[in-house]
């Protein structure tokens, strides 16, 4: 619907402001590089000062950088020197880490012990990250069944192009590739389950351990098709198993936190130092974390690839 | 310390309930149940922070909390008292009701199937920004922040479009910019004191600060850091992201992102000005002068920037960078009183700045989802409500007395004054031009929308909002509320057969849902709450900062 | 001199952080940007492992003497700290490379300022449209 007197108010600029019918004032353009042509048809004012914008913008930058990292390095060097005994990081919180880090926590991985049961608060932070980042990604990407129709053509085109790439990949699949994953496959998989097992005795855990059996899982994905890993590893498994190991983790950390801040005992036993059942709470964490990282790694593959699970 | 209250154990409690609540709705995979879990999380999460907020301002005490067997230096530690319940509190109320103002934005922008996964998200952000409010540990806060961040930009680009995914890398490459100078100073902060608790931080710091070792590490460490958390909360020259970002996403995504998360981050920073340094010393190495510099330029950019816009939406995100210059002046004044008006404008912009994005929505909402002045011309009219909260909101942001955003102001001035003689003029002059701006782009806006939309017609215009205003009254139980991707917006039928006459096809009027009218009656409510009866949440705030 | 061979691996990490850093606010090119960040975060963790270290200590994990001491082992509080840093750098880094998927699909570049510029164009587009369907 027209405003009859829309005239009269564009005639008094103030009142056409304070109508909103003014225009809004260009700002963004200046940060924008735009094509030979659009700069063309620019007034030769603004052009102009778009390109001394731009000629000085990378150049300050690039001093502005340099200047950060000179002052960084100034600040280095007044810093103890490297591998030195008496730096203040070797203080008394590492001590109690290494040397009651046993009888503590029963790992006899210090690190392990010191992310799953010292600092295990941000390391449940850390596993939130994780899941909140497959989520967002799933947001993103995760194609809807209902929403073929609203589909462009070219999306359409692109669509069909993928599926034939696919079904071409599918029959002329690599032999070679095909029968070496046959063959590493397992071997992979036994080894990360076998990094996530031995965690708290040795190298390894959770985080390292899940991203192996990850990998084996995005080989198996690459050498035999999405429709293989499909038949035991759909939506549905994932998030069972993603959200299901994260509720398990959070229950138990729960649990400790509790009985910790109220200076109870957990009634876990620690077990003998470096067998496998040992370490209390350490093993099942870092299967749960092994499971979630697991998850996600092939999560993310396969969000990437194909924009399904 | 065998007999710790129970209440202690809240913050805990409201952090893992909101975790818990976030992992386990891709479980259920459907937007309505999730919509419920997620306020039932809010509800218990704030009930939990308020009985706490009671408990500790009768006691007058803090207490910090051992997340697992081992005391301070050793294992993680959460700490609470007043300032942190509060905030908690408040945090919760207004996520509650900018979800409950947003509802039918949310079904109708996100893709049905992906509704769940936003309330996952805001269940996981709520649970972020209580970690940031209540941590004793920096390494704690650092992987909060980065869930914060994820999840901040999910909210954003939940709503389809290739506006909102390009305002979401924006968002995203400015916070990992923030985040990694953070990262960064813990690293050196690290090195140099061997600590990531905050109490054993501020010990040895105070240490070096006596003996003088280690001056000019330490002047870069707060350095980096302060300049990670200004990214992070869109100080003005890093604020380029913060109108896109909250200018395209969905409604509830606006209010929380503009009320709440960048606050998140500022009351980390409030902490650390008091647990880990202190205020005397980020005033010797000029830090604080630095914030006062950087706040007065935002408080008068963000205005002047504001005063350009036609959009309702990107205006009221640029008076948030105005917002945020205020607070962070408040802190680069140095002074209690200077803190305590920034932590009482954290409040009062909180509850304003959602008002004000949920009623530009629901106006926008009844002039066919335009967010240009021009078309919101006489909006206010087919959505009473949402124009009497906008009004309020904006009056808010002036300063007018009875409202939230006066007594921030008083105290700003009061600060001011009893600072020294060359910050004086500048503060206060700065207040007065900001006020002014603040004035000059909210009045227009204000009287635009409740101006008739022709003088011919004007007449026929009333009496159609009022007959629509009828009708809202009788669907409002099946409103959009309970559709679950909004589709009674749209399917209105038009009874009034004068009315009918007027509008044409998609000239339908969509209801303001029960929803909305609670959050906005809400909000109004804590708007006039905060205004008048500003002198004991003043008390309560000081004796937290006294605690801290 | 012997300042920066005592401080040698600090010095590197904080120029790829400087590095990374400009990366970050130089590049056009979205993924640049991306692999600047993961730059930026590995100094960072370049940092934190360096600082661990200490000349002649073997890694915090016992082997079959039970019996710790500290002047057996190195400082194990920065690996728990990187080990958190690089997984929440996957988290972000796959976000990010999924956004940049999405904007790739839908403007088909990499650039931000053709991005920008492009979906400028297209929101003016969007609205001439309206205003035409209006009139």
């Amino acid at each position: 619907m027209r405003d009859p007197n829309n005239h009269e108010h564009h005639s008094n600029p103030f009142v056409a402001w304070v109508n909103g019918e003014s225009k809004a004032k260009p700002e963004e353009e200046k940060k924008l590089t735009p094509t030979k042509e659009k700069r063309a048809a620019k007034s030769a004012d603004v052009s102009v000062h778009h390109d001394r914008f731009h000629k000085a913008y990378k150049p300050l930058a690039v001093i502005l950088c340099c200047a950060f990292i000179a002052l960084l390095i100034f600040v280095c060097v007044k810093t103890p020197p490297f591998g030195v005994t008496d730096a203040p990081t070797n203080n008394e919180v590492a001590q109690k880490y290494i040397e009651e880090g046993l009888e503590d926590t029963g790992a006899t991985n210090i690190v392990a012990g010191m992310i799953l049961d010292y600092r295990a608060f941000d390391t449940l932070g850390e596993s939130s990250v994780l899941f909140t980042a497959v989520m967002a990604v799933i947001i993103l990407l995760k194609k809807d069944g209902d929403k073929k129709k609203e589909m462009t053509e070219r999306q359409k085109k692109e669509e069909a192009l993928q599926q034939h790439e696919e079904e071409l990949n599918d029959r002329h699949r690599d032999v070679i590739l095909k029968k070496t994953a046959g063959i590493v496959a397992p071997f992979i998989m036994m080894f990360g389950i076998y990094v996530v097992l031995n965690g708290h005795i040795s190298p390894g855990g959770g985080f390292s351990g899940g991203a192996i059996i990850g990998a084996g899982l995005i080989l198996i994905s690459q050498a035999f098709g999405s429709k293989r890993t499909k038949k035991f590893f759909n939506f549905k498994v994932f998030t069972i198993i993603t959200s299901g190991a994260l509720l398990s983790y959070a229950a138990l950390k729960t649990y400790s936190f509790y009985t910790g801040s109220h200076h109870m005992e957990t009634g876990v036993p620690h077990g003998i130092p470096g067998a496998i059942l040992s370490s209390g709470f350490i093993l099942p964490l870092n299967i749960f974390v092994g499971l979630i990282v697991a998850c996600t790694m092939f999560g993310f593959y396969s969000l990437f690839s194909k924009g399904e699970i | 310390m065998h007999e710790m209250p129970f209440v202690y154990n809240f913050p805990f409690f409201s952090i893992i309930l909101t975790l818990v609540g976030g992992m386990c709705l891709p479980f259920f995979r459907n937007g309505k149940v999730a919509q419920k879990i997620n306020m039932g999380v809010i509800i218990a999460t704030g009930v939990m922070n308020f009985i706490l907020l009671c408990y500790l301002v009768s006691t007058g005490e803090s207490f910090t909390y051992m997340m697992g067997h081992w005391p301070a230096p050793w294992g993680n530690e959460i700490r609470g008292g007043p300032l942190e319940a509060l905030m908690a509190t408040m945090f919760c109320i207004v996520m509650g009701f900018s979800v409950l103002g947003g509802l039918g934005n949310i079904f109708e922008d996100v893709p049905k199937k992906k509704q769940y996964l936003y309330f996952l998200m805001m269940n996981l952000l709520l649970c972020s920004m209580i970690a940031l409010i209540y941590t004793n540990d920096m390494f704690t806060a650092y992987v909060f922040i980065e869930i914060n961040t994820l999840a901040a930009c999910a909210i954003v680009m939940a709503k389809e479009g290739g506006e909102t995914i390009v305002a979401t890398i924006r968002y995203l490459i400015m916070s990992l910019l923030g985040s990694g100078l953070f990262l960064m100073g813990i690293a050196l902060l690290y090195n140099i004191t061997g600590h990531l608790l905050m109490e054993s931080l501020h010990e040895v710091i105070m240490e070096m600060a006596a003996t003088g070792q280690y001056v000019m590490p330490l002047t870069v460490v707060f350095a980096v850091t302060t300049l990670g958390l200004c990214v992070k909360s869109a100080l003005y020259p890093f604020h380029s992201w913060l109108p896109n970002a909250h200018g395209s996403a969905t409604t509830s995504s606006s209010a929380i992102l503009s009320g709440l998360v960048l606050k998140g981050y500022i009351i980390l920073y409030i902490k650390m000005m008091f647990r880990v340094y202190s205020p005397e010393l980020l005033a010797q190495l000029h830090i604080t002068d630095a914030l006062l510099v950087l706040g007065v330029l935002a408080m008068i950019m963000g205005s002047v920037k504001a005063l350009r816009e036609r959009h309702i939406k990107r205006m009221t995100a640029y008076s948030s960078v105005a917002q945020i210059g205020y607070i962070f002046m408040g802190l680069g004044l140095n002074s209690e009183i200077g803190v305590l008006a920034a932590c009482f404008h954290i409040l009062s912009h909180a509850v304003t700045k959602p008002m004000l994005f949920l009623a530009a929505g629901a106006l926008a909402n009844v002039s066919h989802h335009s967010y240009e002045f021009k078309d919101l011309k006489g909006a206010a009219h087919k959505n009473k409500l949402a124009g009497v909260a906008f009004v309020i909101g904006a009056l808010s942001m002036i300063g007018i007395p009875l409202f939230a955003g006066f007594p921030s102001k008083l105290y700003f001035s009061t600060a001011a004054i009893q600072s020294d003689y060359f910050r004086l003029p500048v503060v206060l002059v700065a207040l007065a031009v900001s006020t002014a701006l603040n004035a000059l782009y909210y009045l227009p806006v204000c009287i635009n929308i409740w101006r008739m939309k022709d003088e011919a017609h004007g007449h026929g215009h009333e009496e159609t909002g009022q007959g629509h205003g009828h009708e809202d009254t009788g669907h409002e139980e099946t409103g959009v509320y309970d559709d679950s991707h909004g589709h009674a917006v749209h399917e209105e039928p038009v009874t009034d057969v004068a009315a009918a006459a007027f509008e044409d096809a998609h000239h339908e009027v969509p209801k303001a849902g029960f929803s909305f009218r609670l959050s906005m009656v809400a909000f109004i409510a804590c708007n006039f709450g905060l205004g008048i009866f500003f002198i004991p949440i003043m008390n309560i705030l000081s004796q937290g900062i006294d605690l801290l | 001199m012997g300042f920066f061979l005592n401080h040698f691996y600090e010095i590197a990490a904080m120029i790829l952080f400087g590095v990374g850093f400009m990366g970050l606010l130089l590049h056009n090119n979205l993924i640049k940007k991306a692999v600047g960040l993961n730059i930026m975060d590995t100094a960072v963790y370049l940092f934190l492992a360096q600082r661990g270290f200490i000349t002649g200590r073997v890694a915090p994990i016992m082997g079959d003497n039970l019996e710790a001491s500290v002047e057996e082992y190195i400082n194990p509080i920065p690996a728990g700290l990187v080990l958190t840093g690089i997984v929440v750098s996957v988290s972000v880094t796959a976000f990010s490379l999924a956004l940049i998927q999405m904007l790739h699909k839908k403007y088909h570049t990499l650039n931000l300022d053709e991005i920008l510029l492009k979906a400028k164009q297209e929101k003016e587009k969007k609205k001439a449209l309206e205003e035409r369907e209006d009139a």
